[in-house]
């Protein structure tokens, strides 16, 4: 996979370089302004842009919203403030923190591994175990679990969170908790699941998954500490 | 009291590769100095906008180097100095000039 690193501090650069050696993406080349990243992008096509939102005079905002048929892009920088914002352009597929660990950095190939999979099962047959049914308003409906960010207890009901949609399902988080695989999904309050490879950042008593901010409880906190690979 | 700066960060992503660690070394040891410099510029000339930025980019190279309170003071004067808030620039200076002793001492 090719990509495309746009990021005004050298350090940065470095880094997110090693990784990508490190896990085979092929860094096509490097830019420290975000306008010569536009001209190069106008002529040659890369997979993903790992982009800086702070640089100088045209902003990693600015470079999004200029860019025709955007790769998909990442979002790199020391600033957690940003995520909600980044999140409301389509083209923006995750937000890493710097300094990126290498255990973050994983979490995002997975990701991507997980969308390439979705593309592909498109084209061939239906694999059950990367899928779940659910039955809304009397259809049954395919999700792919991937896609799945979290999922929110409401009553009798729960409402499943993806990328693209939210469904209402009649059934309890316990038994939805069943059909997911338990090394993607976890419970982190009696009324929360979710998808612990779309975790931004945890502070305090809270979770942030894409936009959504989700309460952790003190009874889920130690396990949701021990599945992440801390420093 | 401030953390010692630490190569840790930077052992677990080089993963024994010299030639990483050594340019990422270079280019913190080259370019810390600097842009230290330019902030304090800055900051003399009460272009507080402008030390805001320069202290953005000095953010990442004081995470590299593990040193979390360090992190955190210099988040905290980006936030004060966005509102033209100086008091705690002297702070700010001891943290960063501990971290320039330890850079020219690699």
């Amino acid at each position: 996979m090719t990509c495309i690193i746009i990021d005004d501090d050298e350090s940065s650069r470095l880094i997110i370089k090693q990784l990508c050696k490190k896990y085979s993406l092929t860094v096509k080349k490097e830019f420290s302004s975000a306008i010569e990243a536009i001209k190069y992008l106008n002529t040659k096509k890369v997979a993903l842009v790992f982009l800086d939102i702070h640089l100088p005079t045209f902003s990693g905002f600015d470079f999004i919203k200029t860019i025709n048929n955007s790769p998909k892009i990442i979002i790199t920088t020391s600033d957690k403030n940003y995520a909600l914002e980044a999140f409301e352009y389509k083209s923006v597929i995750d937000y890493l923190v710097k300094p990126i660990t290498q255990d973050r950095f994983k979490k995002f190939l997975e990701k991507i591994n997980a969308n390439t999979v979705k593309i592909s099962k498109n084209k061939s047959h239906l694999q059950k175990e990367n899928f779940i049914f659910i039955n809304v308003e009397k259809r049954l409906t395919k999700i792919l679990i991937s896609d799945i960010l979290l999922i929110e207890a409401k009553g009798d009901y729960i409402n499943i969170k993806t990328d693209e949609k939210n469904y209402t399902v009649y059934a309890t988080l316990k038994k939805i908790k069943d059909k997911l695989p338990e090394s993607l999904f976890l419970r982190i309050h009696r009324s929360f699941i979710i998808n612990t490879s779309e975790i931004i950042d945890i502070e305090d008593n809270s979770v942030l998954i894409r936009k959504y901010v989700i309460p952790v409880s003190k009874t889920y906190k130690s396990e949701l500490i021990n599945r992440l690979n801390l420093l | 009291m401030l953390e010692k700066p630490n190569l840790n960060y930077i052992k677990d992503i080089s993963e024994g590769d010299k030639n990483f660690e050594n340019n990422l070394l270079l280019s913190l040891k080259t370019e810390f100095p600097k842009e230290y410099e330019i902030l304090k510029n800055n900051f003399k000339q009460q272009n507080y906008l402008k030390v805001a930025l320069n202290l953005h980019k000095l953010k990442h190279k004081i995470s590299i180097l593990g040193i979390p309170l360090a992190f955190e003071i210099a988040s905290d004067f980006e936030q004060d100095i966005k509102k033209g808030h100086t008091e705690r620039y002297e702070t700010l200076l001891v943290v960063l000039d501990k971290i320039n002793v330890y850079l020219s001492s690699i």
